[in-house]
């Protein structure tokens, strides 16, 4: 096809070497000449070179003609075969637009989401009328904003023009197949897919996973097995089959500088408001090594600074102190300098302090013994609060006022019991059972909490009574701060003991007697723990209540176990946030109020007869306050863009073509090499430059024949010396 | 074409040539006393050897100092020194017609034989011509005259290149015809067969003849300096040849350097003075280049 055929009429030039060529022949001088014998020598030899080379530079001149007429009139080859004869074809186009945080990446010099904002606008100015549109956002979810094609181009456009990037990770695959499903009753119209990203890996991360699995089996099995609209797998059916190009473009940077605060921690996990505390961060980076910082803020006023140097691909971790906090809930949030990636740069996070911990012991008197004595060691302690009750008296206890509960013997308990006592480790109370000679191993199999599974009592011989005590999980925040006397050997007498049977995988042994005996146990159950000594804490059993490491290991038990069970330090953004692990219940009406002072009403979800608090459409970071109807708001949710997102790993257009596996994908570089491959492909592809080389060769190829042809080789007189004498010197 | 020596030659080149001689290099035969080597005992004053005395012998002509010492009469023998006989062989083929420019090779041929006759008669050497194309078409004895040299000079004039060339067969007619020992200067273009060229120059030098060949070519004939494609016509045989030039050229001098090679080996094995005579250069000049590069050498 050409663009200016009416060029093609100088290709009659073509024949001008050929006329010439005739002409000159019409017009041979002649020349009388001495003698032919000679010249019919040469003649014999050279005619078939001579002809050769005539007819080579009769060609290459024919050639160069044709190829410069051809270029002027700008051919081109169709990729769709459709459009040769239809000329012109109604198009379908469906739009991916990776919405995720990392597309608002800016440079001095560039703005990644402006960019993918122009790609999107230069595609649509590229459509005819009648052509359609349908426009999917690729954040957490698939989100159409144009989800059946739309003839409407204007409407779509001042929609992209208005569209700002997101605060969430994103996962281009279910996008993608939306889009593909959106162009699946296109007809007989073309069909167009474009996915704007910025090509970062993470969005990539899944496809890769299920475009190589499914490399093992035949895209048409999977066309074939797949029921239309509902499947997962990649690549979709229409894509895999070839039937429309894939265009992707990639307007990221290719060497982004980011840090972002990944991870925080706080120790100890729930705050006294008479003790420091420290915090730790975990900082992640991308590009080059570089110096930056780390700072916090709690209730917006700087109490730490930290320096660090951030290494590609590293994590760097860092503390700073954590002076004591007045009771109460305070905001607080990690700060790193600003960099091209500016919404991850904030980590915030919510600090719960507390003045006192409630601890509740269960048994007899008897039975509580020593443990009320090593809980309040001189009377009442600032920072435990503790309260007895027996068996009979537990239901009558609102759990959720302590931070601990003992049970000392406790078993059997009424069944009520135990059901309170499950809800309450799973809404993160922590239970320590101490054995007695009360309940049998029996007595525990309803316990379904319970770390391990009581099988028998078993009381020592005299000689293998004397155990040490060896810490098999050190580093449980049990044993963070846990300090023996100095030359205190944790060694007991132990008479009796509980043999238990791990219940699952999650059963610790946190400490052991020797090497063989299990001490204590432990397990994550719900959002609590449970803890299960293996001896009483009374002395009938073990020396255990008289040890020096009694005392220690029940307040270590309480100080750093009660706070696990405390609402997250923050959550990430998500279309939809599960309220659950912050906030058990919650007045109607009541609703949350975040960063920018807008409300989002709290859903309730009935499920299995649990109900659940979920907050919907957060969209923006930061820290959001519970509102109810005449009462103060309360910070209630630290929220934080996913870091995962933070992850500015590129990948090249070769890892990305190998994950996709599709051999119509074309990948462009920003919207410039998107609009020149997109009229290459609708309009096909342009061939006047490649002529316009193909005849600078020619030229060159001819001048070099011609020159070949006409050298001037050394005349014979100048190769042989003739003397003035007419001496000839013999071969010179 | 004008006739006589002074149409041939302007008087500033004749003056060019004054002073120049053309020396045999062999003895020669000649018929009056002169100023070469004759193979001849005779009168100069060069001693060639003794010789018994007979009776009758000029007693003058003893040797009294032998006598004196040997008691024995024996005559002193002198060499005998000859004129020399110059004999011009001109080759009036048609193609010594081949004139690309003003002068063709035929009236270069004729400018160099009155040079030569100039030079040979001013000594008082006889100079004499044969002219042919196919055959000997002229024949005139040597003399030492300038109007004999007029004479050679306008039958040379009188001719035109033509015909075809038979030069070997001609030349040895001429060899035959030549009984006495004389210089041959043979001016041709030798388009002809090479091998029955150099036989009948053997011919010559089996004679003793001190042969000089002159082989006169034009600088297009030796280069094919030619630019656009031409149709050649043969001069002697008429027959028509296209050809590039520019695409033969490489090979057509390779052909016309091993024609030339082929016929200096031979001459320089038969003791031939073989000079490849450029028609772009000037007759004179040449002339006088060689004559003096041919004192010098002996």
């Amino acid at each position: 096809m050409w663009l200016e055929p009416m060029y093609l009429w100088a290709t009659a030039a073509a024949g001008f070497p050929l006329l010439l060529h005739l002409l000159s022949r019409r017009k041979t001088v002649r020349i009388y000449f001495s003698t032919l014998r000679f010249l019919q020598l040469a003649q014999k030899q050279s005619s078939r070179r001579i002809r050769l080379e005539n007819i080579l530079l009769w060609l290459l001149r024919t050639a160069l003609i044709l190829l410069i007429v051809c270029a002027f009139a700008q051919p081109y080859v169709r990729s769709q075969s459709s459009g040769n004869w239809l000329k012109r074809t109604k198009r379908d186009v469906a739009i991916v637009w990776d919405e995720s945080f990392s597309m608002s990446y800016e440079s001095s010099r560039r703005n990644v989401w402006e960019e993918s904002r122009q790609a999107i606008l230069s595609i649509l100015a590229r459509l005819e009328p009648g052509d359609r549109v349908s426009l999917f956002m690729a954040g957490e979810d698939p989100f159409p904003l144009i989800a059946k094609p739309s003839g409407e181009l204007e409407k779509i456009a001042a929609l992209v023009k208005n569209r700002k990037p997101g605060n969430t990770s994103s996962q281009l695959q279910p996008a993608i197949l939306a889009a593909t499903e959106s162009l699946h009753d296109s007809g007989i119209r073309e069909r167009e897919l474009f996915i704007i990203t910025d090509g970062q890996a993470v969005p990539w991360s899944r496809l890769g996973a299920t475009a190589s699995k499914t490399k093992t089996t035949p895209p048409a099995s999977v066309a074939t097995n797949a029921p239309p609209g509902t499947t997962a797998t990649w690549p979709p059916p229409d894509l895999a089959n070839e039937k429309y190009p894939l265009f992707l473009t990639l307007v990221g940077v290719t060497a982004p500088e980011n840090a972002t605060p990944i991870q925080v921690d706080v120790y100890p996990a729930l705050l006294r408001s008479d003790i420091p505390g420290q915090v730790w961060v975990r900082v992640a980076a991308n590009g080059p090594q570089r110096e930056s910082s780390v700072t916090l803020f709690v209730d917006d006023k700087e109490i730490g600074h930290q320096n660090i140097t951030l290494t590609d691909g590293k994590i760097v971790e860092t503390s700073l102190a954590l002076p004591p906090l007045p009771v109460g809930t305070h905001f607080a949030r990690i700060e790193i300098p600003r960099d091209g990636l500016a919404r991850d740069d904030q980590f915030h996070f919510l600090l719960h302090v507390k003045e006192k911990f409630r601890v509740l012991s269960v048994g007899t008197p008897q039975d509580l013994f020593f443990l009320e004595r090593a809980l309040n060691p001189g009377g009442r302690t600032a920072s435990l609060e503790t309260h007895s009750v027996t068996t009979e008296g537990l239901l009558l206890e609102k759990l959720d006022d302590y931070s601990a509960i003992f049970l000392c013997n406790a078993v059997p308990l009424p069944g009520q019991a135990l059901l309170t006592l499950e809800r309450y480790v799973r809404d993160g109370g922590l239970l320590i059972f101490c054995p007695g000679d009360r309940g049998q191993p029996a007595d525990y199999a309803n316990i379904i909490s319970l770390p391990a599974k009581p099988v028998r009592i078993e009381n020592l011989d005299i000689k293998a009574q004397r155990k040490t005590l060896r810490l098999t999980k050190p580093r449980d925040p049990i044993f963070d701060s846990l300090r023996l006397a100095p030359g205190a050997v944790p060694a007991l007498a132990i008479q009796r003991v509980l043999r238990c049977d791990p219940v699952d995988k999650k059963t610790e042994v946190l400490l052991a007697a020797d090497a063989d005996m299990p001490f204590l146990y432990s397990r994550n159950f719900g959002r609590g723990r449970v803890l299960l000594l293996t001896v009483a804490a009374d002395r009938a059993w073990s020396t255990l209540p008289l040890s020096p490491l009694f005392l220690p290991l029940v307040h270590q038990m309480v100080l750093a176990g009660a706070g696990q069970g405390e609402p997250p330090l923050a959550t990430w953004l998500s279309r939809d946030i599960d309220l659950a692990p912050f906030l058990n219940e919650a007045p109607l009406g009541a609703s949350l109020v975040g960063p920018d002072h807008n409300t989002i009403p709290l859903r309730r979800f009935i499920n299995n007869g649990v109900t659940t608090l979920h907050a919907e459409n957060v969209t923006e970071p930061g820290i959001y306050r519970l509102a109810q109807s005449g009462a103060e708001t309360t910070p209630l949710l630290a929220i934080n863009v996913p870091r995962g997102e933070s992850d500015l790993t590129m990948l090249k257009p070769s890892e990305i073509r190998a994950k996709l596996g599709l051999p119509q994908l074309v990948i462009a570089q920003g919207k410039d090499e998107l609009a020149r491959m997109v009229e290459e492909h609708r309009v096909g592809k342009p061939l006047a430059e490649q002529l316009l080389w193909a005849a600078l060769v020619v030229g060159l190829l001819e001048w070099l024949v011609a020159n070949r042809v006409n050298r001037k080789t050394a005349t014979l007189t100048s190769r042989m010396l003739i003397e003035a004498s007419g001496r000839v010197h013999a071969h010179a | 074409m004008k006739e006589g020596l002074h149409h041939l030659l302007l008087p500033h080149e004749l003056q060019k040539l004054s002073g120049l001689t053309l020396q045999s290099r062999y003895v020669v035969e000649g018929s009056l006393a002169g100023r070469h080597r004759s193979p001849l005992r005779g009168a100069s004053t060069e001693f060639a050897d003794h010789r018994a005395y007979f009776p009758g012998d000029d007693p003058k002509r003893l040797d009294w100092k032998v006598l004196g010492r040997t008691d024995r009469y024996f005559v002193r023998r002198y060499e005998d020194e000859t004129n020399l006989r110059t004999y011009l062989i001109v080759d009036r083929s048609a193609s010594m017609g081949y004139a690309p420019v003003a002068m063709s090779k035929y009236q270069y041929a004729c400018r160099l034989a009155a040079a030569l006759g100039y030079i040979v008669i001013k000594v008082r050497d006889s100079i004499g011509l044969y002219l042919y194309s196919n055959q000997i078409d002229v024949a005139l004895g040597a003399r030492n005259s300038f109007q004999h040299l007029n004479t050679v000079l306008r039958v040379l004039g009188q001719h035109k290149p033509a015909n075809k060339t038979n030069t070997a067969q001609t030349l040895h007619q001429i060899a035959d015809s030549i009984q006495r020992r004389a210089l041959i200067i043979l001016l041709s273009d030798l388009f002809d067969d090479p091998e029955g060229i150099l036989k009948a120059l053997a011919h010559f030098r089996k004679q003793h003849h001190d042969v000089i060949l002159f082989h006169i070519l034009d600088q297009t004939e030796l280069d094919l300096s030619f630019n656009r494609p031409a149709e050649f016509i043969d001069l002697e045989t008429d027959e028509k040849l296209l050809v590039d030039p520019r695409g033969v050229a490489p090979t057509y001098r390779a052909a016309v350097k091993k024609f030339l090679d082929h016929y200096q080996d031979s001459c320089n094995q038969m003791k031939i003075d073989y000079r490849l005579v450029n028609t772009k250069q000037e007759p004179e000049t040449f002339l006088k280049a060689y004559l003096e590069e041919r004192k010098r050498c002996g």
